[in-house]
């Protein structure tokens, strides 16, 4: 986590993050319930056709539309788990957060203006399986920004941060730091003794 | 009767393919438009492999129920 390289004058690209797989496991049960429940229609919808062909119309239409939807429901949840991703560069948290027509957010968020992230890993399920929600306090912001279902989020957390804390050593370097205090106690000693005879710093 | 069903599904599933061709557009747009924002800060983001394999395995899975419903449709209507 501690050598990450960053260069300072070009924002780069350092990870992708997609959320957890389970957060797709629920869909695929649903699909599997719902295409259980629509073969057991159509048996049901062959077997009455003879006595009750109405009702066997209905019923088969009604599978064959709810597989469909079903169908449909599964891989937009897909696509949308493939284009949800954060990307987070050497100055900015990016969040893209995407169902394709359902939801379109981009979320972007400064580094250097995090002040707090929290991890969280609640439940047997979330610890097995290494997942949970991280939260971002940014003082500007009066909500928390929460990111569920992410994979790994105190690796996440400590990444945020050593990428936080590269940054801010490169704003200043130490011969910054050194010109920065020279100047400080050029400045404090000019204003004590610069009309005094000694006095090491020349007017 | 059969006649009728049988041109109501091939309706559905025309309805099904149009979907799909919405939706399959739309992920493009979206894709792009992120390869976009991201190539603002500087790098090169290609459409991942993961993200063609899904609109692929989309592809597939309509087609599949495309045949999958006129299996149904034929055991029905004998």
């Amino acid at each position: 986590m501690t050598d990450i390289n960053i260069d300072s004058n070009s924002e780069q690209v350092l990870i992708r993050i997609k959320r957890h797989w389970i957060v797709l496991v629920r869909g695929i049960l649903l699909t599997f319930f719902i295409w259980f429940i629509c073969i057991f229609g159509f048996a049901i919808s062959s077997g009455t056709r003879a006595g009750a062909p109405l009702i066997s119309v209905i019923l088969f239409m009604v599978c064959f539309v709810l597989l469909m939807f079903v169908h449909h429901w599964l891989f937009l949840s897909f696509l949308g788990w493939e284009l949800s991703i954060w990307v987070i560069t050497t100055t900015r948290v990016i969040n893209f957060k995407n169902i394709p027509y359902i939801e379109n957010d981009v979320n972007f968020i400064d580094i250097k203006e995090i002040e707090q992230i929290v991890q969280v890993k609640h439940g047997f399920l979330q610890n097995f399986l290494n997942y949970g929600k991280v939260i971002i306090n940014i003082p500007a912001n009066q909500q928390q920004i929460v990111f569920e279902n992410l994979p790994q989020p105190s690796k996440l957390a400590n990444f945020v941060e050593a990428v936080q804390k590269n940054r801010s050593f490169q704003v200043m370097t130490i011969e910054e730091l050194e010109n920065f205090f020279r100047r400080k106690y050029e400045y404090i000693i000019s204003k004590w003794c610069i009309d005094e005879p000694e006095c090491p710093i020349e007017a | 009767m059969d006649t009728w069903m049988f041109i109501i599904i091939t309706i559905l599933n025309g309805i099904s393919l149009l979907i799909y061709i919405i939706i399959n557009r739309e992920t493009k747009r979206v894709t792009e438009s992120h390869i976009d924002l991201i190539q603002k800060v500087n790098a090169a983001l290609v459409e991942t492999t993961a993200l063609k394999a899904a609109r692929f395995a989309y592809f597939l899975a309509l087609i599949l129920l495309t045949l999958i419903s006129y299996v149904f449709f034929y055991f029905w209507a004998l």
